[in-house]
């Protein structure tokens, strides 16, 4: 993460200064209570799913004993997202927003939106008992790849 | 048309599980307790339902208060009706 920051700043991770995110490197956060996704029917909510979710979401969280945790996390990785992008004085729907775990298992953020192609989100989730959090970074790179 | 504005209302207030006399048009988005941003979604997708509508994404957002929501859905029936 800190080689997204400017050179200046780089030893405030560790020290005391404030650090300062430049207009290049914007963050979002969100929790969730998983609670209340229990109540969400596939069926009876089809329409709410398919405005949050991608296909390859549902069939992820769907393939799991427990759904619910995973829709939560996920949906929470989205708010973080949508938050960041926000940041960017952009917008973006959940639904352009797909979060799916690589081939390690770490979660991968894919922004299907070609007018935020030079955003690039790394994005970490946790869910433990009731709770479900997300927390995400992302980089407006130049079209230098830089 | 009052008889749509009345199934919006019956819609909103029955996702969030308050009363019809807590929402007016001030209502606002994170000012009333229930309503954030899930419960949002969950709002916007029973009207989309109710009234066989597509809503954008743009008009999505732009929903942060009671007489919002009305008036995009308006809108939309408006575009419907054509």
């Amino acid at each position: 993460m800190s080689s997204n920051l400017d050179k200046k700043n780089e030893k405030s991770l560790f020290g005391s200064e404030t650090i300062d995110c430049t207009r290049d490197t914007m963050i979002g956060v969100d929790i969730e209570n998983i609670e209340r996704f229990v109540s969400f029917d596939l069926k009876k909510n089809k329409t709410f799913f398919n405005r949050v979710y991608t296909p390859k979401e549902m069939e992820y969280c769907f393939s799991k004993s427990n759904p619910y945790p995973h829709l939560a996390v996920r949906f929470a990785g989205k708010e973080a997202v949508i938050k960041l992008i926000t940041g960017f004085n952009e917008k973006i729907s959940f639904k352009e927003i797909e979060i799916l775990n690589d081939a390690n298992g770490v979660p991968d953020v894919k922004i299907n939106n070609k007018n935020l192609s030079n955003i690039k989100v790394i994005i970490s989730l946790s869910h433990c008992g009731d709770k479900a959090i997300a927390f995400a970074v992302g980089t407006r790179i130049d079209n230098n790849g830089k | 048309m009052e008889n749509e504005m009345e199934r919006i209302k019956k819609i909103f207030c029955e996702t969030l599980g308050v009363s019809d006399s807590e929402v007016n048009d001030d209502t606002a988005y994170n000012s009333l307790e229930p309503w954030d941003s899930l419960k949002h979604l969950e709002i916007v997708s029973n009207l989309e339902e109710e009234f066989n509508i597509n809503i954008d994404t743009d008009d999505v957002i732009d929903m942060s208060n009671f007489k919002k929501v009305k008036e995009i859905i308006k809108k939309y029936l408006d575009k419907k009706g054509q």
